[in-house]
């Protein structure tokens, strides 16, 4: 996806936005929305101004077109996007239905091994060592309270 | 005064605070070392560790974080050619080709010494311009204290190079989200979706976490497999050798602070400008400009001495008006927040003992990062090396146990990986983030103020529209912030110029 197009879809994506946002505001009481009501116009005014400079603006130079990512690095960002997303809604699953130690062990060693890592030993120490890390220093010094889990 | 400075003195001394300090100073040159790390990240993963230490014990941490992490990006830039952190920027023009000359401890010990006396320079200008300007600050009512705010986004939009529309409106995307909760004089609930999590508010930190972590991974994890790898021999010099040859450029160290401190005390500037600045101030009084760029260390000192000054220059407005200075220094402001401390003269009166209790800490962070910069430098390729597989996990368990940890729900971590989508959003379309971290530290200020302006003139708005141009400082920050966004528009149109062209 070059520059242009980029931007063309942000400034409507961002329209979308501040007409959901206007249309929940001016919901509310006026003396307690009138600052979202404010914001959300300003941010559709901006993102039409957006639209429309973009598009008056002449056609790209080949200087332009470069400034984006190439579409090769676009696909890997929307690949870890979707790993980073999946992985932490599964550790936050998993935390929820086992324990956070099992959880955070299980988590790091997985997430590194999708990574590509290989060396088991390494994988384990480090999994195991962090939690022990986070453990220690939230849970004993810092006194806060372990997250509730069904099983254990 | 000074029976204050004996009081933070006196908080400095606490072996607590020292431990906090090197804690802070350790960790601040680890993240600065490693590229992709940023100080902002660094700093709002650890705001949830200092939550239960004394805040003048948490606030010497942060600070020992964040002046650390802006030296140590110049250890990988001298040693790899890659700046750690975008301070470091300006050091690759001439630290690098020093160590390919085979200079490179002589180049590492310019900058740690130069870093250390800039960032020494700009904490005195801070212990001694900050409490007169916060008293100054007395004179502000609601409707400055409104245009505080929307001078501080405007100044941080205005200045997102060639990206002034996105910058506007990442901003109030930032305000928007600050609204999220409770109004702040009716009460009434807005955009919480009957979500308990959200009655009080989108929580800071954890969107700080959020939008500094995620981003920074799901990037981290797409270029894993690009990285260059330029490793440098190391030469056995004892870096303290070089001290005194830092000391003989007594101009160019003097420059360059005064450089940083005023760069810094300009909201939205930052660290690589001020490097940058001091870099071509330097080389054009140089008897030698023909070396800069071919490894002057003129040059390294330049920059690293300028980059550090600014940290302090930051805080300046940061203290004393709770303007934050760039994204570092906003972060550092929730953490004020957190600890039920609000910028001003308050600040340097009713908590005198925290405020130059952190002052004076971020002096001793100033003197140990010069051991523990040079020590880490040492095993520096190593710690560089260890694997973006390893170290993306990691940052993400962290953030999720640290937006976890600040109220004991996992619905925060939801909420933090919610912020980090906007971030990954935002970093895919080429929106600064810096605008939307602003307006959502600045979001509950402004909106309060507002509606405390608005409740004394009775919800009369032209009332309080003609108070904003009748009241002088009022006119002068309005002023202000017409200037930021019309030199923004000239940035703009310069930076579109030069695309045309």
């Amino acid at each position: 996806m070059g520059k242009i197009q980029k931007d063309n879809l942000f400034s409507i994506g961002v329209v979308f936005i501040a007409s959901l946002v206007g249309f929940v505001a001016f919901g509310y009481p006026s003396e307690s929305s009138y600052f979202p009501r404010v914001l959300a116009a300003f941010l559709g005014v901006m993102a039409l101004l957006l639209l429309v400079r973009t598009n008056v603006r002449r056609a790209p130079t080949s200087h332009q077109e470069d400034s984006g990512t190439s579409s090769g690095g676009q696909v890997d960002q929307l690949k870890a996007a979707a790993l980073v997303f999946g992985g932490v809604l599964g550790y936050l699953g998993a935390i929820k239905l086992v324990n956070y130690e099992i959880s955070t062990v299980l988590f790091l060693i997985g997430f590194i091994f999708v990574l590509g890592y290989r060396n088991v030993v390494w994988m384990t120490a480090t999994a195991v060592g962090l939690t022990l890390l986070l453990y220690v220093v939230f849970f004993n010094f810092l006194a806060v309270a372990r997250p509730e889990s069904l099983f254990f | 005064m000074f029976e204050n400075i004996l009081i933070g003195f006196s908080s400095l001394l606490d072996i607590g605070m020292l431990l906090a300090i090197t804690a802070g100073v350790l960790g601040g040159v680890i993240i600065g070392v490693l590229p992709g790390l940023s100080s902002t990240m660094g700093v709002a993963l650890l705001i949830p560790v200092t939550f239960s230490m004394p805040p003048q014990i948490g606030m010497g941490m942060l600070g020992g974080i964040y002046l650390a992490s802006t030296y140590s990006g110049s250890i990988s830039a001298i040693l790899l050619n890659i700046p750690g952190t975008s301070a470091a920027v300006a050091t690759l023009l001439d630290g690098h080709p020093m160590s390919k000359q085979g200079q490179s401890t002589r180049a590492l010990a310019l900058a740690t010494f130069g870093s250390c006396i800039g960032g020494l320079f700009s904490v005195v200008a801070l212990l001694f311009i900050a409490p007169p300007l916060a008293e100054f600050s007395l004179l502000f009512g609601s409707p400055e204290f409104f245009l505080l705010a929307v001078f501080g986004i405007t100044v941080i939009a205005s200045l997102s190079a060639g990206a002034m529309e996105k910058g506007l409106m990442a901003g109030a995307m930032g305000l928007l989200l600050s609204t999220v909760g409770n109004h702040p004089l009716t009460g009434s609930m807005r955009f919480t979706f009957d979500s308990p999590s959200l009655y009080d508010g989108i929580p800071l930190v954890v969107a700080l976490i959020g939008l500094y972590s995620i981003p920074e991974v799901v990037d981290m994890i797409a270029r894993r497999n690009s990285g260059e790898r330029l490793i440098s021999k190391e030469d056995g010099i004892n870096p303290f050798k070089f001290f005194p040859e830092v000391l003989t450029q007594k101009v160019n160290l003097l420059r360059s602070s005064i450089i940083g401190v005023i760069v810094g005390i300009i909201p939205g500037v930052g660290c690589s400008v001020g490097g940058f600045m001091a870099y071509d101030a330097a080389k054009r009084a140089s008897k030698e400009p023909e070396k800069f760029g071919k490894g002057s260390p003129e040059g390294v000192v330049a920059c690293e001495t300028a980059n550090n000054a600014v940290t302090g220059g930051t805080l300046i407005p940061l203290m004393t008006l709770g303007i934050p200075g760039n994204p570092v220094t906003a972060v550092l402001l929730g953490g004020l927040m957190i600890h039920g401390l609000r910028p001003g003269v308050e600040l340097f009166t009713s908590n005198a003992d925290i405020a130059y209790g952190f002052i004076l800490s971020l002096f001793a962070a100033n003197l140990l990062f010069v051991p523990i910069g040079l020590l880490v430098a040492k095993y520096c390729v190593r710690v560089i090396q260890i694997p973006p597989t390893i170290l993306a996990p990691a940052i993400l368990a962290l953030a999720t146990i640290g937006s976890y940890s600040i109220r004991g729900s996992l619905d925060d971590v939801g909420i933090m990986l919610f912020i980090g989508a906007v971030g990954v959003v935002l970093q895919f379309f080429s929106v600064p983030r810096a605008p939307m971290v602003l307006g959502l530290v600045l979001g509950t200020l402004a909106e309060g103020e507002l509606a405390r302006s608005l409740a004394l003139v009775h919800g009369d708005l032209l009332t309080f529209a003609t108070q904003l141009v009748t009241r002088p400082i009022s006119l002068v920050i309005l002023l202000l912030s017409v200037y930021a966004l019309y030199q923004g528009i000239q940035q703009h149109r310069k930076s579109s110029k030069f695309l045309d062209s």
